[in-house]
This record gives C-alpha cells, sequence and structure tokens, in this order.
C-alpha cells in the first residue's frame, strides 16, 4: 500500500454551492414519494370510490369543460372538485391547492395580453376555469387513488393491455430510475469534499448514464419477456369485480347532480 | 484508543417500516469491524447513517464527539469533513460511478480536495495499480463487468484517503484474486491506524481481515457486539 494512504491528509473543506445536488435530490425524492404514497391511514369516502367511477366522471367533466360556454358550469365544476379538498389527506390536500394555484396564476398571465386587445372578460375568465377546472379533475383523481389502482381501473375500460402493459412499465421505470439518480447525487454528495468546478459536466454526465441504464433495462424487460413467448401481443387483464358500495352511491349522485343542474 | 463513532440509542425508519431498532455502538480508531445481519437487518441503513447520508428519528449519532444531526448537518463543511474522512463503498456501486471514463471517475475526488495536477495523477495512478485496473483506465465506467465496477468504486474512494472505510457488502461479486485483495487491504489498512467498517451478510472465508464483530438481528436490534473469536453465529 502507498504512504500517502496509510497517513492522514491534513484538508481543511471550503465553502462551496451544492444547492444543485440537494434541489436535484429533493426533486427526485418528491416524485418518488408521490408514486409510493400510502393512503393507509385514509378512512375518507372518496378514497372508497370504485376507480372506474372516478376515471369515468374525470373524464365526463374534463370533455365537458373543454366544450362548454357557460362560466356558470366551468365555476360549478371548480368547486365542486375544490369540495373534495375536505375530503383528501393533509399531503394530498395541499399537493392539489399548490397544483391549482399554479394553474390559475399561470393561466391568467398567459390570457392577461389578450384582455387588452379583443377578448371579452367573459371569454377570459371562462379559459382560466376551463384549465383550473381541468387540472383540478385530474389531480382530485390522482391524488385520490394509488397509480397502480389507475391501472387496474383501466382495465375495466377495455383499453388494449399493450398500453396498459406501457402504463405500467412507465411507473415502474420511473420508479426505479429514480432511486437511481437518487443514489447518484448521494454519491456525489459524498466526493462534493470540495469545490466542484464541473457541475453541469457532472449533471450531464449522470443524466447520460441513466439514459444507458434506462436502455439496458428495456433491453433486459424485453428479452425477458420473450423468454416468457412474448410475441407482441398482451392480452387484456382481467378487470377487477365491481362492487357498488355506499360511497360510490354518494360519488355517483353528487357527480350527476353537478352535471345536471348546471348543464340544465 | 480514540473513539470515532458513537451511535447510541438510534432507531431509523422508512414510512413506518422499521430499519434500525434502538441501536448502540462505539467505533474506535484502527477498528475492522464486520457488521452482520440477514437481509433487510438495516445493515446498509446503519451504514448510510454512519456516512450521514440519513439522520436517526431517535437517539444520537456522534462523529469524533461532534453530534450529527439535522441541524448540525446545516453546517455545509462539517458535513464535507466527515464526507473527506469517511469513504464510502454502495453495495451497488454502479450508482457510485457517474463520470464518462475511470480516470476521471478516480480523478473526481482528489480533484476536489484542490491537489495539484501532478498529485492528482499519482493518487490516480496509484490505486489503479494497488487494485490492478490500469488498464481500465480509459474505459466507460458504465460497461465494465460487476467486479471491475467495484473496483473502480474502491479506487475512487481511496484517492480521496479517507480516515474511515465504510463498505456495504465488499466481497459481493469478487473473484477469488480480488477477494484475497480485499482481505489484505482491510487488515493493512486498519493496521495503519485507520478505520474498517463493513458491512455482510456471511463472514466466511473473511474473518481474519476483522478483529470485531456486530451482528444484527432480524428484529433490527444488536445481537453480538464483540471479536470474532467469541462469536458463534448462532445469534443473529
Amino acid at each position: 500500500m502507498y504512504n500517502w494512504l496509510l497517513q492522514k491528509d491534513n484538508y481543511v473543506p471550503k465553502q462551496d454551492s451544492e444547492a444543485f445536488l440537494s434541489r436535484n435530490i429533493l426533486t427526485i425524492v418528491g416524485i418518488l414519494s408521490n408514486l409510493r404514497r400510502k393512503q393507509s391511514n385514509s378512512t375518507s369516502w372518496i378514497y372508497r370510490v370504485n376507480i372506474f367511477l372516478k376515471i369515468f366522471f374525470t373524464l365526463v367533466f374534463v370533455i365537458s369543460l373543454s366544450l362548454t360556454r357557460s362560466i356558470t358550469y366551468a365555476g360549478a365544476v371548480n368547486l365542486y372538485m375544490l369540495s373534495f379538498l375536505f375530503f383528501v389527506n393533509k399531503y394530498e390536500r395541499s399537493r392539489i391547492i399548490k397544483l391549482f394555484f399554479s394553474a390559475v396564476i399561470f393561466s391568467i398571465v398567459i390570457v392577461l395580453p389578450s384582455l387588452f386587445f379583443y377578448t371579452s372578460l367573459y371569454n377570459a375568465g371562462l379559459l382560466v376555469l376551463r384549465i383550473s377546472g381541468s387540472i383540478m379533475c385530474v389531480n382530485v383523481l390522482v391524488y385520490s387513488c394509488f397509480p397502480h389502482q389507475i391501472t387496474s381501473g383501466l382495465n375495466n375500460w377495455f383499453v388494449p393491455g399493450i398500453i396498459m402493459m406501457i402504463f405500467d412499465l412507465t411507473l415502474k421505470y420511473i420508479v426505479v430510475l429514480g432511486d437511481c439518480a437518487v443514489e447518484m447525487f448521494q454519491a456525489i454528495t459524498l466526493k462534493s469534499v470540495g469545490v466542484n468546478k464541473e457541475k453541469s459536466k457532472i449533471t450531464f454526465s449522470l443524466f447520460g448514464v441513466l439514459f444507458l441504464k434506462s436502455k439496458m433495462y428495456s433491453d433486459d424487460l424485453y428479452n425477458a419477456m420473450v423468454c416468457r413467448c412474448f410475441d407482441g401481443e398482451y392480452p387484456a387483464l382481467k378487470g377487477k369485480r365491481f362492487n357498488f358500495g355506499l360511497s360510490d352511491l354518494c360519488y355517483v349522485t353528487l357527480s350527476c347532480l353537478v352535471l345536471c343542474v348546471t348543464l340544465l | 484508543m480514540k473513539e470515532i463513532i458513537n451511535i447510541k440509542n438510534v432507531s431509523c425508519y422508512y414510512d413506518d417500516k422499521i430499519a434500525l431498532s434502538d441501536i448502540s455502538i462505539k467505533v474506535f480508531e484502527g477498528d475492522a469491524v464486520a457488521i452482520l445481519g440477514a437481509n433487510g437487518t438495516g445493515k446498509s441503513t446503519l451504514l448510510k447513517l454512519i456516512a450521514a447520508l440519513i439522520m436517526p428519528l431517535k437517539g444520537e449519532y456522534s462523529f469524533e464527539g461532534n453530534v450529527v444531526n439535522e441541524q448540525t448537518i446545516k453546517d455545509k463543511l462539517f458535513l464535507k469533513s466527515i464526507h473527506k474522512k469517511i469513504g464510502f463503498l454502495f453495495q451497488n456501486v454502479e450508482h457510485q460511478l457517474f463520470c464518462t471514463s475511470v480516470h476521471d471517475e478516480v480523478a473526481f475526488g482528489p480533484r476536489q480536495l484542490g491537489l495539484a495536477e501532478q498529485d492528482i495523477e499519482t493518487r490516480v495512478k496509484d490505486c489503479l495499480s494497488m487494485l490492478e485496473i490500469e488498464h481500465l483506465a480509459e474505459r466507460v465506467p458504465y460497461h465494465l463487468s460487476e467486479g471491475e465496477k467495484k473496483k473502480v468504486a474502491l479506487a475512487a474512494i481511496l484517492a480521496l484517503n479517507p480516515d474511515i472505510l465504510v463498505l456495504d457488502e465488499p466481497f459481493n461479486g469478487l473473484d477469488q484474486k480480488a477477494m484475497v485483495f480485499m482481505v489484505d487491504f482491510i487488515k493493512t489498512f486498519s493496521k495503519s491506524g485507520k478505520t474498517v467498517i463493513c458491512a455482510l451478510h456471511d463472514i466466511k472465508g473473511n474473518c481474519n481481515a476483522f478483529n470485531r464483530v456486530v451482528a444484527i438481528s432480524t428484529t433490527n436490534n444488536i445481537a453480538f457486539d464483540g471479536v470474532f473469536e467469541d462469536f458463534n453465529g448462532v445469534n443473529y
């Protein structure tokens, strides 16, 4: 063993900005925890509503919002979706509110210049409510169920098996590659004991490695599937049996009321 | 002997799953500690705690007499001084390699230290030759075999000249020759007054590398802590 390795270094660490490391780690951990989040403590009825119904009404509301010319209807859907905030957990509530306000502010900023030229306030308001309403609908769906429940819910909708498989695999590899990315950023943190002059180079090479890894994973997966007789066809999975409960009845009644009262 | 690591009644959790339960360990300068345990007993969590990558939920962790917790690691210089002194070899070394060539990978640490280019080259050359991987210097780390990746990751850690080596399953994926080298290396490293902490699931064949065994039980707490001769292997 070499002498320098047996002696102790007299090194005093130097200050350097490591915001890029902590920011990246936090972003990835945020996405992963979102995908892995548990609702085991959720007792609210909204979590018990059948995923089939949730997907159906989400689609109905999103399509009707995009077609409507009535600001009352768009506002009513927004209010209806906001009312679900009372029934979701604290974490999900804060996420939905953040996304809702981001969508509102973003759409106002986009629409604002057109107000000074030719768009009426009614149309501008309608557009903002359509965007925020659609985002709320999707977020209420996403945050009131697990990602895998959406897949199983799509089974009942006779979505082709291959699309379901792609959806499932995408979710899986977001988690797998996200874990890799977190460990790689941790490895960089461990070695960043001084001043790193090549932060962007390191970040880009890390994403390069992740790309190579994703390619390798997809090749391995394809080979594994071929070994299990995969020939490009993926049979549709059998959907779960539909059990209509009290929470489903509440959800359907409320959704139909909002649809009927405001459309009539 | 100088106390380096003092873990007092530490518990760690992943969501609601317990990873470490009321663990207390002291590690001294020159120790070569084997942390034994079955899968899922919290060995890797313990090593991550030592490397200040995760913080305990309960209890206290001190490194060289300084408490390491959420508050103290906000001082980035303190955290950097821990990371300079601890070289951590991950269980999955593939995640540890992020540069485009083996040479750059090994040189990353010394460059961080602000060493002269000549000293960096010496360290890189020495580390590569010590692990007999000089021929891989210009290769892309990602395209190497598992054993080679492990050697590159170890070379990259050694180039930082750490005082403490924290190795997570270092013998996995190594051939017989590399295994013998690793055992000799751990012995020489600890004899020079430096410290080695190594997570293993099986100590057979590597027992003479370590002077102390800490076994973690399936209930995630310490089942045995003592010299290897007293360890009967039943307790974990």
